[in-house]
């Protein structure tokens, strides 16, 4: 099935999947920023998470036959999987990895919902191919070399004067590929002030005016953005930054790398600086050996910051909506290396404001060889920009040129209550 | 006046122009100069020698039962050590301070700060950082950084300069990257696809030669059928993945019926681990039952010799030395010399030698950015102090966006301008530019006043002999504006120390000084 925008939108409307999905010319012809619209938060989980091990089938013969307990969750044992509530197969019991049991919980309270056998249709199996198009908003690898602009930078209102963006990197993720003004730093912890202060700032303001290659502009619009922000961190009257204090129940502690990339995020939206997207990356995802303890680890610190991040939000009254997205899924056939090699369909989340969690959303395709992808993956049933559309309509952020190449193929998943005003 | 041409020249076949470099390349031309270069020997290079045996290094750490407290500066151990002598510190039945573990990698990192700055066989370190992001190994995972101080002596700067098919073998077989990409744990059955698929993607024919998203049957890549297949699909990855199981490491595993390796760390194969039956590898047919080795041997040189190979790893090598985006016409005439060098001993260096004298290379100037660690060289470099690397400039540099030997994929650092001139890395480059020149972080003292005999200085002067120390004689206009920030009056007398290595400083921190 093939649906044009505006198909979609009128089956999106009778399906009752949006439910305030009243004014139709908003996603059509693009929208202006409005008050009281969440944070949208990317999480990428680099590398290639194998949603099997996080979200399993744990009763499922094909599933059990290919992997090492080790390997898959379980349905017994001291390790068994934390079981949940889903429409999605109902012959399969899934269950969550253990050690994600922090997940498990904002599913059962209905915060956050699973999108699996998601991902690129597009049949590639390598991390940068796909990142590079999952971040462009593509799934035809011809469009890549004319596509410069990332999926999110297209999406994203710039207003001059605000940080609209940050990517918690070195420099910005390719998805804000494309607008200005997106502060790219790891932290924001120790401040963002410039060596020597003024003459600094004075001296490279006024030689970066002279010249117009992309040092010279990199160097006026890193000396405007960390002003702003260094300007905005509190500090008490001796000048010394003041340490952060998570909101509400909210700790960070376990939670590794993310923790800096997180409480960044917080910061700036409490600073009022006009944060709309922040992007953050979570390594570590690429398991060909060793996984069982790995992806222990990287469940915990991914569960311990999302519940964090969520309640901290939260509980200092910021809206927010978190996706997380990971390039690719991996094979169903565990290596002997006691680990798994690239795979396809993968397993992302959606988590706060607005997400009608509780619900594991998508088509599961099964996972007898004749229905896995070329006969050793887990198939891709959703295409990844389904997600990406209703979570930027959810958002309330235009999506008119976000995935111009790409029309929808199925109804909406549905995934969000209402739209965000 | 030292002329930009042989500054640009200099600023990316070494880490910036020094007095030696400077005046070597104006007496010798760049040809002459080059020609040298591409000649390393290094019983040539007394003054890294002499510096690195005198470096010492901090190594902290506190006692617990096994072990009793360290706090000293201690001389650089492992640079030449071999790879047995190093394993010892990844013996799971010894107990041994993460500290002591974590030296290996330490060391290179800081002997690669003193051969940027101070070698004297310039371009090879060049090659060598290429390389090691080329081939890149995470040695922050204490296995891999064991093993760093060999790969990077017997592997990486060995092969620098030399051939590629015979690099290649050795990276194949070396211990960091057995480790790093898992291919000492991949077995017959089920093997481990990591390093095969890197091999093609990364280290070999490139991904545009990766046509999974078009083809999903071998027989329909182009070419195939003749046995020339423009690249490679998955069905080659799973293949090669076959082929190479069995090469493995002395690390200790089982061989059943309670056998098992020793742990030297050292390459071995192990027939019973070896997938023997027959394989299909862009499109050429492999025999079962093969001698030991040979399969995997024949999956390097099908990837070291294939066209894509030619071209992806010339136009790297014009990526690096030239512009984000290199003409057209010199990656095709540097592929041409890489194929026609196939099996000739010094390969790589006739290709850098023909793009480094290339009309192309002449003409394209400040296209690429300085990473952080060229800046720290060249800066280091051009205002000539007394250097010594230091633990909290290395903590700068990493917390820039280059941590050296530790990008997290196999991909190593980007080598894209775009990355390197992020906000975060924007502002660490004054960062580093600012803690060189007051010696935050002890690595010696810059006094700018030193090579300036005169006691009564004025600011216009003392600028101008810094610009031309920095730029040559392609300086930017910013004389006035550095007075003006400085507070400084027209005709002040510059004396005070603090003050001339903060101008000096505010220099290098300009756009033009970031460019190469």
């Amino acid at each position: 099935m093939q649906l044009n925008r505006r198909e979609f939108l009128k089956a999106a409307s009778a399906a009752g999947c949006l439910a305030s999905f009243a004014n139709i010319s908003y996603i059509a012809d693009g929208a202006e920023m409005r008050p009281g619209k969440p944070v949208l938060v990317v999480v990428f989980l680099r590398g290639g998470a194998d949603g099997l091990h996080i979200v399993g089938p744990s009763n499922n013969s094909d599933y059990i036959a290919a992997r090492p307990p080790e390997l898959r969750v379980t349905d017994s044992g001291a390790r068994a999987g934390i079981a949940f509530e889903q429409r999605l197969d109902p012959a399969s019991e899934f269950r969550f990895h253990p050690d994600a049991a922090p997940l498990a919980d904002l599913y059962r309270a209905e915060r956050l919902a699973i999108l699996n056998a998601i991902g690129l249709k597009a049949g590639t199996r390598s991390h940068f191919v796909a990142q590079d198009m999952i971040e462009r908003g593509l799934s035809d690898e011809k469009q890549l070399a004319s596509t410069e602009s990332g999926w999110l930078a297209r999406s994203v209102t710039t207003i001059g004067g605000h940080i609209s963006a940050f990517s918690a990197n070195t420099s910005p993720v390719y998805a804000l590929h494309g607008i200005k003004n997106v502060l790219s730093v790891p932290d924001i912890s120790a401040g963002l002030g410039v060596p020597w202060g003024t003459a600094t700032s004075e001296f490279l303001r006024s030689i970066s005016l002279s010249g117009s290659s992309s040092v010279h502009r990199a160097t006026l619009e890193a000396l405007d953005i960390l002003n702003v922000v260094d300007r905005g961190i509190l500090r008490d009257d001796s000048g010394k930054i003041i340490q952060y204090r998570p909101s509400g129940q909210a700790s960070y502690d376990g939670s590794g790398d993310l923790m800096r990339s997180l409480t960044s995020v917080v910061r700036l939206a409490k600073m009022d600086v006009g944060l709309s997207v922040a992007c953050i990356d979570h390594g570590g995802w690429d398991t060909h050996e060793g996984q069982s303890g790995r992806m222990s680890s990287q469940l915990k610190q991914l569960s311990i910051g999302l519940t964090a991040f969520h309640e901290d939000m939260a509980a200092s009254n910021h809206k927010v909506v978190i996706l997380v997205m990971t390039e690719f899924g991996r094979r169903l056939r565990a290596n002997k290396s006691g680990g798994t090699d690239h795979g396809h369909g993968g397993c992302w989340f959606v988590l706060g404001d607005g997400v009608r969690g509780g619900n594991m959303y998508g088509k599961w395709p099964g996972l007898s060889t004749q229905v896995l992808d070329q006969g050793v993956d887990l198939a891709v049933t959703t295409d990844y920009r389904a997600v990406l559309t209703e979570t930027l309509f959810a958002s309330n952020m235009p999506m008119k040129d976000s995935f111009p190449a790409w029309r929808p193929e199925t109804p909406p998943l549905g995934i969000f209550a209402n739209r965000h005003q | 006046m030292k002329h930009s041409a042989d500054l640009y020249a200099l600023s990316r076949l070494a880490f910036g122009p020094d007095e030696v470099s400077a005046d070597e390349i104006a007496r010798l031309s760049l040809r002459g100069w080059l020609n040298l270069q591409l000649h390393p020997d290094d019983a040539k290079d007394a003054v890294f020698a002499e510096r690195v045996e005198n470096l010492k290094f901090r190594i902290k750490y506190n006692e617990s039962k096994d072990w009793s407290a360290v706090d000293e500066m201690r001389s650089l151990r492992w640079l030449e050590a071999p790879i047995e002598k190093l394993s010892e510190l990844a013996d799971p039945d010894k107990p041994i301070a993460n500290q002591e573990k974590s030296r290996p990698r330490i060391e290179v990192i800081a002997a690669t700060l003193v051969r940027a700055v101070y070698s004297r066989w310039q371009t090879r370190e060049v090659l060598c950082d290429f390389w090691h992001n080329h081939f890149s190994v995470n040695a922050w995972d204490n296995h891999v950084g064991i093993a760093l101080p060999v790969y990077d002596r017997e592997i990486i700067r060995r092969h620098a300069l030399g051939n590629f098919r015979e690099m290649l073998e050795a990276v194949s077989k070396s211990t960091a990257m057995l480790w790093y990409l898992n291919n000492r744990s991949s077995r017959t059955g089920a093997p481990n696809e990591n390093y095969a698929r890197e091999l093609f993607e990364l280290h070999t024919l490139g991904r545009d030669a990766y046509l999974n998203g078009i083809y999903n049957r071998w027989r329909d890549v182009p070419g195939a059928l003749n046995g020339k297949p423009v690249g490679y699909i998955d069905q080659d990855v799973y293949e090669a993945a076959r082929a190479f199981t069995g090469w493995g490491l002395e690390d200790g595993s089982g061989l059943g019926g309670g056998l098992k390796l020793p742990r030297t760390g050292r390459f071995i194969y192990v027939e019973s681990w070896h997938d023997n039956y027959q394989k299909r590898i862009l499109a050429t047919e492999f025999d079962p039952y093969q001698p030991a080795l040979a399969d995997g041997l024949k999956v390097l040189d099908l990837a070291a010799f294939h066209p894509a190979t030619a071209r992806f790893l010339s136009k790297k090598l014009c990526v690096r030395l030239l512009s984000d985006n290199p003409p057209e016409s010199l990656i095709t005439s540097s592929a041409k010399v890489w194929t026609n060098n196939k099996t000739k001993p010094d390969q790589i260096a006739r290709v850098v030698s023909h793009i480094a004298l290339s009309k192309e290379f002449a003409q394209i100037r400040k296209a690429k950015v300085k990473r952080p660690l060229e800046l720290v060289a060249s800066y280091v470099r051009a205002s000539g102090f007394n250097f010594s690397p230091t633990e909290g400039l290395i903590s700068e540099i990493d917390a820039s966006g280059q941590r050296l030997f530790g990008w997290p994929t196999p991909t190593g650092h980007p080598d894209a301008v775009d990355y390197w001139i992020g906000m975060n890395t924007m502002r660490r480059r004054w960062s580093l530019i600012a803690g060189l020149s007051e010696n935050w972080w002890g690595t010696g003292v810059f006094d700018a006043l030193a090579p300036l005999s005169s006691k009564e200085i004025t600011a216009e002067r003392f600028i101008s002999y810094w610009l031309e120390q920095l730029f040559g004689d392609q300086q930017p206009q910013c004389s006035p504006a550095l007075l003006h920030a400085a507070g400084l009056l027209p005709g002040s007398v510059i004396n005070n120390p603090k003050q001339a290595c903060r101008l000096v400083g505010l220099l290098a921190m300009t756009p033009e000084f970031q460019q190469c």
